[in-house]
């Protein structure tokens, strides 16, 4: 049977599954008592194997049959939890991606299952057979007969229905053992009975039924006018029920089970439901998630990209009619292109939204490494996650995973002591690290911070000397901060000992260069034995950026607001030139001083008197930019001009302003790089 | 006699699968729709015992044809057919109206279950 129509969304769904197992065991690992978590992980396994089983990839199916065995004996305490079986339960879901992948990409499987599909078997084999159950089994998921508990509650319920002549049974119902859809299952059982009388209770509960936690058989407390036979063989007339058992329920004989060694919160939910409220119950909380499911469309990308480039143009041809219409008599065709600019600011912010997701779609993979690369440093650590449904463009969530990776791995293998080291110093045992994200503004900033050893900045400065970045002087000019800056810079590294992911230091000037791609900077805060934080602040998006218009010669030119640093006007003989380089002196700072005009290949700017001077910053890098006449700030929308041009050094796009004229959008860390480069 | 049963189902091969079962299990298949409409179409002019329905369909949905049908013939019987993973849409469709539910991929000794506790 072809199913490929649904594949995109079984790949979806699958991919929640996965994840959703690797939290719940993560989560099990802190909390092997927990029952709630092993169901959780069993239903997801569970569901996984149904879905992989209709769409034919049967390797899935089959890895997560087994996987469903071992959860299946961890819930009935047939199991201990052991470090051994939470690692291949965690190798499981692994392989599980590595095979949703494959069939993404080529609808086949050539991952290999052989070898953990023994090693979840031996350990189901292994431990099923030592005698003592470890964990004691949750009442809801008992096997078995299921028993009535009644409460008082329900003993009032029994004597009211039976004033009013009606009979109370305990109907229980089997179900065949390979039920599909078992809650819808139960629930066409409820829609039948009700056809016959009112359910009062259910066990388990309605909920549970609803959720999937229940094996094959459920009872309810059911009244009746109708007999024992009439009730059976309407219950026996579902589909798929196989038994149906009919049990006069007396007050005098209240069930074996007391009130209260049941799970107690549960049984007095249930209790106080009435009859219509249960069966609402057992259809409502899928009417919620249908609700949920109905609110989001799946859209492909590259639709989205089209919109806002679309919108994009729009906005431009909005700037230009506005133009024109201010030539227009009529305050009929001004009050139209007002009009049409509220439109179309209100459906570019709304195309805007459409490209922001919440960062948590990164985020999410980080407990799993950081626990994995915990393990292999012989580390224990706490990680927080804060703010993971803020939101960021697409294409920034893009390119920001890499440089995330690297920072937290930085904080694993170098940020962190060991236990012993952490005792020594009077830190708890376990190192943390946070990761946050919140808005600033219109940034979104990411921090990472750990409370680690921290960066001695004496060592970064030894380093750097040596490396003959700097000399010896100048590092004693440094201040601590600085220092510490000093690791974004190329070829900087203070390894000396390279963990197998990654050595210190390594790559720090990748994530500044990650950072500087993206109109986005970092900033790094330690002190040592304390700790160290990198924050990562980014542009809410890419499309749109305010930025400094700038005349240079006859080009207007815009300066992304983020590499400026300040706005100062200079006296023509503050100028001095050393080394044959024009330079100020700014609070105590050389700066080196460029002409933008000149640079772009007009003359020189002649200024009388004070000259105006926009100090810039990128890529590590420093410089005062003389320009012709400052115009003005503004937000842009970025026009790439790669498609006609190609990449232009030191041009990061192009912008149409409101008179139609182009403006071109500098990328201040390329200018000043090429500078730096001409002068080596 | 046989019971008459409308098929529903906008893919052809669901269609022929179904039919198949149920013709070598002494049902007589009257009528094949291959969207909502048709199938509302065809009920009113087959008047069959039981009626099989895809939920996801074009032009009109399964759900919608339920309701619909059972404006007709209130006693309608219609089983709805989905998808693993549809459980909001099969609890609709049983809201709807709907007798009984198959779920996808279909097992003949399934089929034959639910068409005899629901059509007899």
């Amino acid at each position: 049977m072809d199913f490929s129509e649904y594949k995109d969304v079984f790949a979806a769904e699958a991919r929640e599954y996965i994840q959703s197992l690797n939290e719940n065991l993560l989560e099990f690992e802190q909390n092997p008592q927990d029952a709630q978590l092993i169901a959780e992980m069993f239903r997801a396994a569970h569901s996984l194997k149904g879905m992989a089983g209709t769409m034919g990839y049967n390797k899935l199916a089959d890895l997560t049959h087994y996987m469903e065995n071992l959860l299946d004996a961890l819930r009935d305490g047939l199991l201990g939890v052991t470090e051994e079986l939470i690692n291949t339960l965690f190798a499981s879901v692994d392989i599980l991606e590595v095979m949703l992948d494959e069939v993404i990409a080529t609808d086949g499987i050539v991952t290999d299952t052989t070898l953990i599909k023994e090693q979840l078997i031996r350990i189901l084999d292994e431990d099923a057979s030592s005698e003592t159950p470890k964990l004691s089994r949750p009442m809801d998921l008992q096997q078995g007969a299921v028993e009535l508990p009644l409460n008082e509650y329900d003993r009032e319920l029994i004597k009211e229905a039976v004033a009013k002549d009606f009979r109370p049974f305990a109907v229980t119902i089997v179900l065949r053992d390979d039920v599909l859809m078992k809650s819808v299952r139960a629930y066409t059982v409820f829609q039948a009975l009700e056809r016959l009388g009112t359910i009062a209770k259910s066990v388990p509960s309605a909920e549970d039924l609803d959720e999937e936690r229940f094996d094959d058989r459920f009872t309810v407390l059911f009244f009746t006018h109708y007999s024992p036979e009439e009730i059976r063989d309407v219950a026996l007339g579902v589909p798929e029920v196989i038994e149906a058992d009919v049990n006069d329920v007396s007050l005098e004989r209240t069930g074996p089970l007391p009130i209260g060694e049941h799970t107690e919160g549960e049984e007095d939910k249930t209790a106080r439901v009435d009859v219509s409220s249960l069966v609402a119950a057992a259809a409502g909380k899928s009417a919620t998630t249908e609700r949920a499911a109905e609110r989001f469309v799946r859209v492909e990308t590259e639709r989205l990209d089209e919109l806002n480039n679309l919108v994009g143009e729009l906005v431009i041809s909005r700037t230009q009619v506005a133009e024109v219409a201010r030539h227009l008599d009529g305050t009929h065709a001004r009050a139209a292109v007002a009009q049409l600019d509220r439109v179309t600011t209100e459906l570019q912010y709304a195309a805007m939204k459409l490209r922001m997701v919440p960062v948590k779609q990164v985020f999410d993979r980080f407990p799993r490494m950081v626990r994995d690369l915990a393990k292999n440093a012989a580390k224990t650590i706490n990680l927080q996650v804060v703010g993971e449904e803020t939101e960021l463009d697409r294409s920034l969530m893009n390119q920001i995973g890499d440089p995330l990776v690297h920072l937290i791995r930085n904080s694993v293998d170098h940020g962190l002591e060991t236990a012993e080291v952490r005792r020594e110093q009077g830190k708890a045992p376990a190192g943390n690290i946070r990761l946050e994200a919140r808005h600033e503004g219109s940034h979104v900033v990411i921090e990472i911070a750990d409370d680690g050893r921290g960066i001695d900045p004496d060592k970064i400065k030894q380093k750097a000397v040596e490396n003959g970045m700097i000399t010896e002087e100048e590092a004693a000019k440094l201040s601590d901060s600085e220092a510490q800056a000093l690791i974004f810079q190329a070829g900087f590294s203070t390894t000396e000992e390279i963990t197998d992911v990654s050595g210190r230091g390594v790559g720090m000037d990748a994530v500044r260069a990650a950072l500087d791609s993206m109109n986005g900077s970092v900033e790094i805060e330690s002190e040592v034995g304390k700790g160290t934080t990198v924050a990562l602040r980014l542009p809410l998006t890419l499309a749109i950026i305010r930025a400094l218009l700038v005349q240079a010669g006859r080009e207007t030119c815009a300066i992304p607001i983020q590499s400026v640093r300040e706005n100062l006007r200079v006296e023509p003989k503050a100028i001095k030139t050393i080394h044959g380089e024009r330079v100020i002196t700014l609070r105590n700072e050389v700066l080196p001083i460029l002409d933008l005009p000149q640079l772009l290949g007009f003359e020189a700017s002649k200024h009388q008197g004070d000259l105006p001077i926009i100090v810039v910053e990128g890529g590590s890098a420093k410089a005062g930019l003389i320009i012709d006449e400052l115009l003005g700030q503004q937000e842009v929308v970025i026009k790439s001009l790669s498609s006609m041009l190609g990449d232009i050094q030191g041009v990061a796009g192009a912008t149409v302003l409101g008179d139609g004229t182009v403006a071109l959008i500098l990328d201040i860390s390329a200018v000043l790089h090429e500078l730096s480069a001409d002068h080596r | 006699m046989a019971k008459r049963v409308l098929v529903t189902d906008d893919t052809a091969f669901m269609r022929m699968s179904l039919k198949n079962v149920l013709e070598k299990n002494g049902y007589e298949v009257v009528g094949e729709a291959a969207d909502g409409e048709e199938s509302v179409e065809l009920f009113k002019e087959l008047k069959p015992d039981v009626v099989t329905m895809d939920i996801t369909m074009p032009k009109m949905d399964g759900i919608t044809a339920i309701k619909k049908i059972l404006e007709v013939d209130p006693d309608a019987k219609v089983i709805v057919c989905s998808a693993m993973g549809q459980k909001p849409m099969v609890l609709e469709a049983l809201n709807a109206g709907a007798k009984d539910f198959l779920v996808k991929p279909f097992q003949p000794e399934r089929i034959i279950e639910a068409l005899r506790k629901i059509a007899g």
